[in-house]
C-alpha cells in the first residue's frame, strides 16, 4: 500500500524515518501488522513473528540471559504501545521493531555500562555434544573466535554486524535502523569484513 | 552448518559474485559461530502470549501473590510481569490486578512495592487546562524513590497515551526532553525520572512510575519531602477518522510530597582489601526492596563493579545522580547499585571490583567477602 511522505516528529524515536519510500507488496506481515491494528490480542503474534530475533540481537548486546530477557520484553512493551502510531511508509515493522530494541539496548547499556565478557558465554550458547569432546572442543574455539573479532570492532561497527548476522536483518533495514543510507551501511559493512578478514589473517 | 549456496544466498549483499575465498570463510564463520544467533529466547517468555488457559493460572498467581500468603519466587514474577503487561494491554478483559498495581510489575525494582504494601498512598491530584495528574503512592530506600501516577484528559475526549514530561527546548523541528523534576528541601535535584516505565491504561487514565535515584546508601531518614515538578504533558489524542495528534500541555503540575524511607537491610563491612598495590574499602552495603548499593573507597565511578550471592551475579552501575568526572580521587567515596531485588538473597555475598579503564591509579582487582544481616 502506497503513502504519502511521512512528517517526523523528532522527539519520537520510533517514529517513521524519513527514507525512501515504495509500494510493498502484500505479505503474511502485512497481514498480521492489519489483523493487530484491528485486535490488540493480534500483537501477540508480531510479538511471536520477531521474538526469536529480537532476543538473539539482545543476548548479543547484553551479558546475561535475564538481562537479554527483560529488554526484549521491553521492546515488546515500547512497541505496542507506540504500535497505533506505526505506519508502514516503507519502514517494514521489523526495522521499527529494531530501531525501538536498539534504543533499549543503548539506554540499558548507558544505566549499566555492561561490556560482554569474553569469559561469561553461557554454557548454554555452546554447543553440548558430549559424544564427539573433540568436535565440541572445536567448535568452541570457533564460537570464541567469533566473538573475539566481534569484540576487537568500534561499537558502531559491531553493531552492524549484529544487525546483519545474529538479527539477520537486510542492508536496508539495517539502514532504516540505524538512520543511514543503504549504499553507506554497504560500505561500511564491507569495510568491517575486509578489516575482519585481515585480523584473522594476521591469526 | 549451511552450504555455499546457501551461504551466498543469503548473504548476496556481501558477497555479491567475489570469489574471495577468505572472505566467504569469514561470512560462513560469523554466520555460524556467532553464538548469540542460536540464543533461544527462554520458555516463558515465548509463552507468554500462549493460551488462555495459562494466562488464567498466572493471573491466579499474581492475585494469590498480592495478598498476605506466600510470595512467588523472582522468577515467577518476571513470568508474571510479562504475561500480565501482555494480557492487560491485550485487553483480555477478565479479572486482573488494578491496573495501578500493574504497572509496578513492570519493572523488576519496584514490583515489591506493591506486593510487600511498602510505601505511601497520598492521592494528590493537579488539573491544569482540563488534564488532572494524581500523585497515587509514593516510595522511597537507598535506591530508588517511586512515584505512581494516573493521568486523564479532558472528559470526553479520547487518548491513547498521555505521559510527564519535563522542559522542552523546542527549536523548529528539534526537540529535546527531560523528565520531571524531583527536588528535595534544599532543592537538590535526584537524578533519573527517565523514560516512562509503561504505561498502562485504566479506564480514560493512564498510569506511570517516575523512579528517581534513591538516597544513597548513607540514608537514615525515616521520611523526605521532595517537590516533583512536571513541567508539561504530552499526549497522543484519537481524533475522528482514526487519525492522532501530539499535544504538548504546558503545566506545569507541582507536589509536596512527604514519602516515607524504607530502611532495607544494611551491612558496614568496612572491610579493607589490597590487590595490586592499591587499598580499597567496602565501607557500607544497603538492600532493599528496589536494589542494592554498594560504597567503596579506593576505586573509581567508572569501576567494573559485580555482585554474586545464591551463585548468581549481577553487574552493577553508578546510580544516576552520581556524576563521573574525567579526574577523580582515591579519596572520593563511590556507589554502584543494582535495580535488581536482592533484599531476600542469604549467605556470603561476594563483591568483585576492577578498573575497567586506564586511570591515574590502578590497582585490583578486589574482592570483598560479607554478610548482609
Amino acid at each position: 500500500m502506497c503513502t504519502s511522505k511521512p512528517t517526523i516528529t523528532a522527539m519520537d524515536r520510533t517514529a517513521a524515518l524519513p527514507v525512501e519510500w515504495e509500494c510493498r507488496p502484500e505479505n503474511d506481515e502485512t497481514a498480521l501488522l492489519h489483523a493487530a491494528r484491528q485486535d490488540p490480542k493480534a500483537f501477540g503474534e508480531l510479538y511471536k513473528h520477531h521474538l526469536a530475533r529480537i532476543y538473539s540481537y539482545m543476548r548479543a548486546r547484553t551479558p546475561t540471559d535475564e538481562d537479554a530477557a527483560d529488554l526484549s520484553q521491553q521492546v515488546f512493551l515500547q512497541a505496542f504501545k507506540s504500535f497505533p502510531k506505526y505506519r508502514d511508509r516503507g519502514v517494514p515493522f521489523v526495522a521499527w521493531l529494531f530501531r525501538i530494541a536498539r534504543n533499549v539496548a543503548t539506554d540499558a547499556h548507558r544505566r549499566s555500562r555492561a561490556t560482554v565478557s569474553l569469559d561469561v558465554v553461557p554454557e548454554s550458547s555452546y554447543p553440548a555434544d558430549e559424544e564427539d569432546p573433540e568436535a565440541v572442543a572445536l567448535r568452541r574455539e570457533q564460537i570464541l573466535h567469533a566473538r573475539t573479532l566481534l569484540s576487537n570492532l568500534p561499537p558502531d561497527k559491531r553493531e552492524l554486524i549484529t544487525l546483519r548476522f545474529v538479527a539477520g536483518l537486510t542492508l536496508r533495514e539495517i539502514a532504516l535502523v540505524v538512520g543511514r543510507s543503504e549504499s553507506t551501511v554497504h560500505y561500511q559493512l564491507g569495510v568491517t569484513l575486509q578489516s575482519l578478514k585481515e585480523w584473522s589473517r594476521e591469526e | 552448518m549451511k552450504n555455499e549456496q546457501q551461504l551466498r544466498a543469503e548473504y548476496h549483499d556481501l558477497l555479491g559474485d567475489s570469489q574471495d575465498a577468505d572472505l566467504f570463510h569469514l561470512v560462513a564463520h560469523l554466520d555460524s559461530d556467532l553464538a548469540y544467533k542460536v540464543a533461544e529466547p527462554p520458555p516463558y517468555l515465548v509463552a507468554a502470549v500462549d493460551g488462555q488457559e495459562k494466562r488464567l493460572t498466572e493471573n491466579k498467581r499474581i492475585l494469590h501473590r498480592l495478598l498476605p500468603v506466600e510470595r512467588l519466587p523472582r522468577r515467577a514474577s518476571t513470568i508474571a510481569a510479562c504475561l500480565l503487561a501482555m494480557i492487560i494491554l491485550m485487553g483480555a478483559g477478565y479479572a486482573a490486578l488494578p491496573a495501578f498495581w500493574q504497572v509496578f510489575q513492570l519493572n523488576s525494582g519496584t514490583g515489591a512495592i506493591v506486593s510487600d504494601n511498602l510505601g505511601r498512598e497520598v492521592n494528590i491530584s493537579r488539573t491544569v487546562d482540563g488534564f488532572t495528574m494524581t500523585v497515587r503512592r509514593v516510595y522511597a530506600d537507598a535506591n530508588q524513590i517511586v512515584i505512581g501516577y494516573t493521568l486523564s484528559g479532558p472528559p470526553g475526549r479520547a487518548f491513547n497515551s498521555i505521559l510527564a514530561w519535563g522542559e522542552f527546548n523546542d527549536t523548529p523541528g528539534h526537540r529535546v526532553t527531560r523528565s520531571p523534576i524531583l527536588t528535595d528541601a534544599w532543592g537538590k535535584e535526584f537524578g533519573g525520572g527517565g523514560a516512562p516505565v509503561g504505561n498502562v491504561k485504566e479506564g480514560e487514565a493512564f498510569t506511570n512510575l517516575l523512579i528517581y535515584d534513591g538516597l544513597g546508601a548513607e540514608a537514615s531518614a525515616r521520611e523526605i519531602k521532595v517537590r516533583l515538578t512536571v513541567g508539561k504533558l504530552l499526549a497522543y489524542e484519537r481524533l475522528e477518522n482514526n487519525t492522532f495528534r501530539d499535544l504538548i500541555v504546558d503545566g506545569p503540575f507541582l507536589f509536596d510530597l512527604t514519602v516515607p524511607v524504607e530502611q532495607g537491610r544494611v551491612a558496614e563491612p568496612r572491610q579493607v582489601v589490597e590487590a595490586g598495590g592499591m587499598k580499597a574499602v567496602l565501607d557500607r552495603v544497603v538492600t532493599t526492596a528496589t536494589g542494592t548499593r554498594v560504597s567503596l573507597w579506593g576505586v573509581g565511578p567508572t569501576a567494573d563493579v559485580s555482585l554474586t550471592v545464591e551463585g548468581s551475579t549481577y553487574k552493577l552501575h553508578p546510580p544516576e545522580g552520581q556524576a563521573t568526572p574525567s579526574r577523580w580521587s582515591t579519596e572520593s567515596r563511590w556507589e554502584f547499585v543494582t535495580e535488581t531485588p536482592l533484599a531476600d538473597k542469604h549467605g556470603e555475598w561476594v563483591l568483585k571490583v576492577k578498573l575497567g579503564t586506564k586511570t591515574r591509579s590502578e590497582g585490583g582487582p578486589w574482592a570483598f567477602r560479607f554478610t548482609v544481616p
